[in-house]
């Protein structure tokens, strides 16, 4: 096999997202918007009140890096919600090109996606705020990486359901996230969660890499640990997500889901 | 090895324990234009989207090219494609794109070439930089037979190809499928409920009631064996009288 087809699979689902105003709206303009919105209320919060300057750097570190997660996953997902709208889902099913890299294109645009979302709101932070990634440092790198293998998998899930249950569950694609992030400690250390909130907390990969951010920022180094629980689960959220995958795609044929949903 | 491109032996597909296909078995040879008709229902869409791994069978086999299409699928729809009347190609890209990246998915070798042509011979080469969303569902027909096309299948399923497309088109459509079979040897399942593509087109009928074929054999002998006059009339009585359907189910056993 050569790349040729995992290349005409990677422009059509980069391309995508350039064709229509909503959805270029949903990918850079949003982006900004949040930056604006989270930023102004920390500014205020501070003047109010009299919180440690670092809240504002956790606030804008937070919602930046969020937005990784978020957009790996909706440019997993648009791919395929795509084809269905254009009923365009059989003609990809039936070309000569295995699940895997179907897949791979996903995953890359994903990545993509991500970087490019990640970088200019860095630049805007950077502009808008003065405030500057660069304090990260290099560990930023392995944040950013465990936040795209979460978005990965929440993409691959939400994109089983959307073949095996068709467009009645594109819903969950905006759902999925919104429910995950207030467990996901983002905005917040996980030591103010009610225990039981805590202990789900914990098993999600994104709780550990946003642990991590704040300590990194407020004491300009970071226990290795987080990143090790974060790597550890995502590795497992990865291999679940491939299963239930497999399943659901596997039981759309069966039920014949792909042309009841595809036509 | 013999000569058939497709086997298909006891082919069953039950929808929540509902028999949509029951027990198929059919074979078609190298070169073969086959009509698989029969009323809507019949189980000729589900049929053909077995044979293209799109659903999985309850039981039975389908071979391809002499290969078993649940291990083998994708070395075998490299060698095949399908168009259907309710397809699209993506709407958010124009038509030439669309073709672009088909090519490429089935590496198809000179596909600008390849594709000039086809454009060309399903007059849609003026539609080429409209998007796809935007076209008639005629002219989103053309582009379907055009990627359908693009990567010279050696068989072709065609689901209802003609169903949106004007009496000249349609015309055009059957001229060329009959000239890329003569030049190319190329083999074509098609279910039409268009009786001239039937005509002019299908070397042999299958003809499917419930989820069975209840009668096959050319145009002339299918409307002998029920006394016909058309395939029309073949159709109604196939579809309001359910004795003949029992009967003929029987002989073929
Ligand atoms: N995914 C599905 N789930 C349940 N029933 C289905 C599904 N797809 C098709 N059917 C049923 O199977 C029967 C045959 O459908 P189909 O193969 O499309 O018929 P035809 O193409 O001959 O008109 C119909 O009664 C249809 O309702
Ligand atoms: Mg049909």
């Amino acid at each position: 096999m050569t790349l040729r087809p995992l290349r005409a699979l990677i422009y059509k689902n980069s391309i995508i997202w350039l064709r229509s105003g909503f959805r270029l709206a949903d990918f850079v303009f949003f982006p900004m918007v949040d930056l604006a919105v989270w930023g102004f209320v920390t500014i205020y919060i501070s003047q109010i009140s009299h919180a440690l300057p670092s809240v504002f750097i956790f606030m804008l570190s937070a919602i930046i890096l969020w937005t990784v997660q978020f957009r790996a996953q909706q440019a997993i997902c648009l791919s395929f919600l795509d084809d269905i709208e254009s009923h365009n889902l059989l003609n990809i099913f039936i070309a000569p090109v295995g699940v895997v890299t179907h897949i791979a294109a996903c995953y890359l645009v994903g990545f993509l996606q991500a970087l490019f979302v990640f970088i200019l709101q860095a630049v805007v932070a950077y502009l808008g705020y003065s405030f500057s990634f660069a304090v990260i440092g290099l560990p930023c790198t392995l944040l950013f990486l465990n936040l795209l293998f979460m978005g990965w998998s929440i993409g691959l899930f939400s994109t089983g359901l959307l073949i095996r249950f068709g467009h009645t569950s594109a819903t969950l694609i905006w759902v999925i996230p919104f429910f995950l992030q207030p467990l996901s400690a983002v905005f917040y250390p996980v030591s103010v969660l009610p225990h039981w909130l805590q202990i789900i907390s914990l098993c999600l990969p994104p709780t550990h890499v946003f642990e991590g951010m704040r300590q990194i920022l407020a004491t300009g180094r970071m226990d290795w640990y987080h990143l090790q629980w974060a790597f550890l689960l995502n590795v497992l959220y990865m291999l679940f997500a491939s299963a239930i995958f497999k399943y659901l795609y596997e039981e759309a044929r069966k039920h014949g889901s792909l042309t009841k949903y595809g036509t | 090895m013999n000569n058939n491109i497709v086997e298909v032996i006891n082919l069953t597909k039950q929808f929540k324990n509902t028999p949509v296909v029951n027990d198929l078995s059919f074979s078609v040879s190298k070169g073969e234009i086959v009509g698989l008709l029969g009323a809507n229902g019949a189980g000729k869409t589900t049929t053909m989207h077995m044979m293209l791994g799109l659903i999985k069978p309850t039981y039975g086999q389908i071979k391809i090219f002499g290969h078993d299409l649940d291990s083998q699928k994708n070395k075998i729809l490299k060698r095949m494609n399908f168009a259907s009347a309710y397809q699209s190609l993506s709407h958010n890209f124009t038509v030439q794109e669309n073709l672009n990246i088909f090519a490429d998915i089935y590496e198809v070798e000179k596909s600008k070439q390849r594709i000039e042509y086809l454009l060309e011979i399903f007059e849609v080469s003026p539609l080429r930089n409209k998007l796809t969303g935007g076209l008639s569902s005629g002219e989103k027909t053309r582009v379907n037979l055009c990627k359908a096309l693009l990567n010279s299948p050696e068989l072709l399923l065609l689901d209802e190809p003609t169903a949106s497309l004007d009496p000249y088109i349609a015309d055009k459509t059957r001229q060329i499928l009959a000239q890329m079979q003569a030049e190319n040897n190329m083999t074509i399942i098609n279910t039409s409920h268009n009786m001239i593509d039937v005509h002019e087109l299908c070397h042999r009928i299958l003809f499917m009631q419930k989820g069975k074929i209840v009668a096959q054999g050319s145009v002339g002998e299918i409307m002998a064996k029920f006394g016909s006059e058309s395939l029309d009339e073949v159709y109604i009585s196939l579809s309001t009288n359910d004795s003949i359907y029992i009967e003929e189910v029987k002989t073929l056993k």
